[in-house]
């Protein structure tokens, strides 16, 4: 059985731990940044192109970082909750406490988790509100619980994917730079198909592209999102980017790409740390 | 006595190529361990085995009768350790650490503060309590770690390296602190470079050497054992070559050493007291004394590694 105290513990010394690596305060730094700069960018636009948006604004904060950013953070969280314990050495003191190795795995899969779901929750209620003094009230807020409930979802995918690599290489740089890599091969590779599909009117490239890890992480916040809100909403020339991303109407199978990647990464974390010797790079 | 930790065949052999063992070893309950040995004999991988950090190649390890690597949890129910080179979560201050530790022991709050106020005070980081420990000397990270060991009061105590990186004032507290808990009938596994330290500290030794144990003895019978045991003998005037040629042909002598007007003869096994004052008071340099010393820890440690390469 799982003890409380040792998750809790765990949860909290894990959010303290992220709050102190500056890496991570710039990524963080750099979303909010890229929310104000979103919304300036827009007060400079023609006045006739905003005014159909206007209502919708709110979507283009919320969805913005969930196409690239807060995965990038979500794999350096995720590389580093398991590869920096090792290499600095604060594994053996959780281990040689009482805590299991299941305890630990779980507290500190959490506590990445709960980090980056606080932080998804502020720069969601952040681009609302900085979105509603700009622009006015907004329409369709009743989805943002549904639009932050998928971002954190979809983030699933590279924070245990660089939770795995971190636990498998046990080196923190390393594997940031190789789950990085992942995920930027992911995209490209993900782009190239959707083009050459075009270019070539192959639509089974796209199929192929639905195995790619980036295609349920980048698309499913998007797709709720729309799923969620009435048509002309997505009319507007802003939101098309974000509709050509979402293909609505997929969730499903969003869900099961997430699901299986998240799995399939977690599992051999699990069993890495289960079976093997905790290591120690000072020693 | 009953046996709290057994080694048995220990064998780690890891990834690079290295190896360590057969490490065999045996400590009973309320006994102090001294576990010595070279730079990259084996300590720290047996210990890590033994806290169940490590998965033993071969052999068996059990810790009051539990597997360290399937049951970590329990054996760190009852069990305090503090590691060689220690470091801990940067950010937080000593207070919160060992705060947290209390809560993973699972004592209750009002208990937890008791403990921590008491092992500060005990550890002399009463005045640092709460500074980051990102901010803490070497010396006052290693106190800590005796201090996060001692959490619960646990009955045994694995302690790697204790005093390495701690200033004289922190030496002989850390070394007080040991006394009280191998009164209070504490069983301690310690390692230490430190022999001086294990002498004066441990009920038994285990030697270990190129990764393998190479001897465990009470430490008083170590010491008490005629081999190993020294002459000094006390001249009026340095000695002539061939007088110290004729002390190293005499049967049960190990080795002759002499340094101005004092001979030094460190025995193997016989007891060559009369013939050395013999040979010695017919030469011209005059016998003032004769006196025997037990050898020291490092001395029987060195005469066990030569004759483990031999």
């Amino acid at each position: 059985m799982l003890s409380a105290k040792a998750l809790t513990t765990l949860v909290a010394y894990q959010i303290r731990r992220s709050l102190a690596r500056k890496r991570l305060l710039i990524l963080i730094a750099s979303i909010f940044l890229l929310e104000i700069v979103i919304y300036l960018v827009l007060t400079r636009l023609p006045e006739t192109l905003i005014r159909p948006l206007a209502g919708y604004a709110w979507i283009i904060g919320v969805l913005a970082p969930s196409t690239a950013l807060i995965h990038v953070l979500a794999l350096m969280v995720g590389a580093t909750t398991s590869a920096e314990e090792y290499e600095v050495g604060t594994a053996d003191y959780w281990l040689t406490r009482p805590v299991t190795r299941f305890e630990y795995f779980v507290g500190n899969l959490a506590g990445g988790l709960t980090f980056l779901s606080i932080l998804i929750l502020l720069y969601s209620f952040f681009a609302a509100a900085i979105s509603s003094y700009v622009f006015g009230p907004q329409t369709g807020l009743t989805v943002l619980p549904t639009t932050a409930l998928s971002t954190i979802v979809s983030v699933l995918v590279f924070y245990s994917l660089g939770l795995a690599v971190g636990e498998l290489l046990r080196r923190s740089m390393l594997s940031t730079i190789l789950a990085g890599l992942v995920f930027f091969g992911s995209f490209i590779a993900e782009t190239y198909l959707n083009i050459v599909s075009v270019l070539n009117n192959e639509p089974s490239l796209l199929d192929l592209a639905r195995y790619l890890p980036t295609w349920g992480a980048v698309r499913l916040a998007s797709t709720t999102t729309f799923n969620g809100l009435d048509a002309p909403a997505l009319g507007t020339v802003f939101l098309q980017f974000f509709t050509a991303i979402g293909q609505t109407g997929e969730t499903g199978l969003l869900l099961a790409n997430i699901s299986a990647y998240t799995a399939a990464a977690l599992a051999v974390s699990w069993i890495r740390l289960r079976y093997t010797d905790v290591t120690r790079k000072a020693l | 006595m009953y046996e709290t930790v057994v080694v048995r065949d220990l064998v780690k052999v890891y990834g690079d190529g290295g190896r360590v063992g057969p490490v065999s070893l045996t400590v009973r309950r309320q006994e102090v361990y001294g576990l010595v040995g070279p730079n990259g004999s084996g300590k720290t991988t047996t210990i890590r085995v033994i806290l169940g950090l490590q998965k033993p190649s071969s052999g068996t390890v059990t810790v009051k009768g539990y597997n360290p690597f399937k049951e970590s949890k329990k054996i760190n129910l009852f069990t305090g350790y503090s590691p060689e080179l220690p470091v801990y979560p940067p950010f937080y201050t000593a207070r919160q650490l060992l705060t947290i530790t209390c809560k993973l022991k699972g004592l209750s709050r009002h208990d937890a503060k008791r403990e921590v106020d008491r092992l500060l005070d005990l550890v002399g980081l009463v005045n640092h309590a709460d500074r980051k420990i990102g901010n803490f000397s070497k010396g006052m990270v290693q106190r800590l770690s005796v201090g996060l060991a001692m959490v619960g009061d646990p009955e045994i105590l694995v302690l790697d390296e204790p005093m390495l990186g701690v200033d004289p004032v922190g030496r002989v507290q850390i070394r007080d602190i040991l006394k009280d808990l191998k009164r209070e009938g504490k069983t301690i596994i310690f390692s230490s470079h430190e022999l001086y330290e294990v002498e004066r500290l441990a009920d038994t030794v285990g030697m270990l050497y190129m990764g393998r144990t190479v001897l465990e003895k009470p430490v008083a019978e170590l010491l008490n054992n005629r081999g190993g045991m020294r002459v000094v003998a006390e001249l009026k005037k340095p000695p002539r070559p061939e007088t110290l040629e004729r002390l190293r042909t005499l049967k049960g002598v190990e080795q002759v050493s002499a340094e101005a007007e004092r001979v030094t003869i460190l025995m193997n096994g016989y007891d060559v007291r009369e013939e050395v004052a013999r040979i010695l008071a017919n030469s011209d340099t005059g016998l003032v004394g004769l006196k025997t010393q037990n050898p020291t820890l490092e001395e029987v440690f060195i005469q066990v590694v030569e004759n483990a390469l031999r």
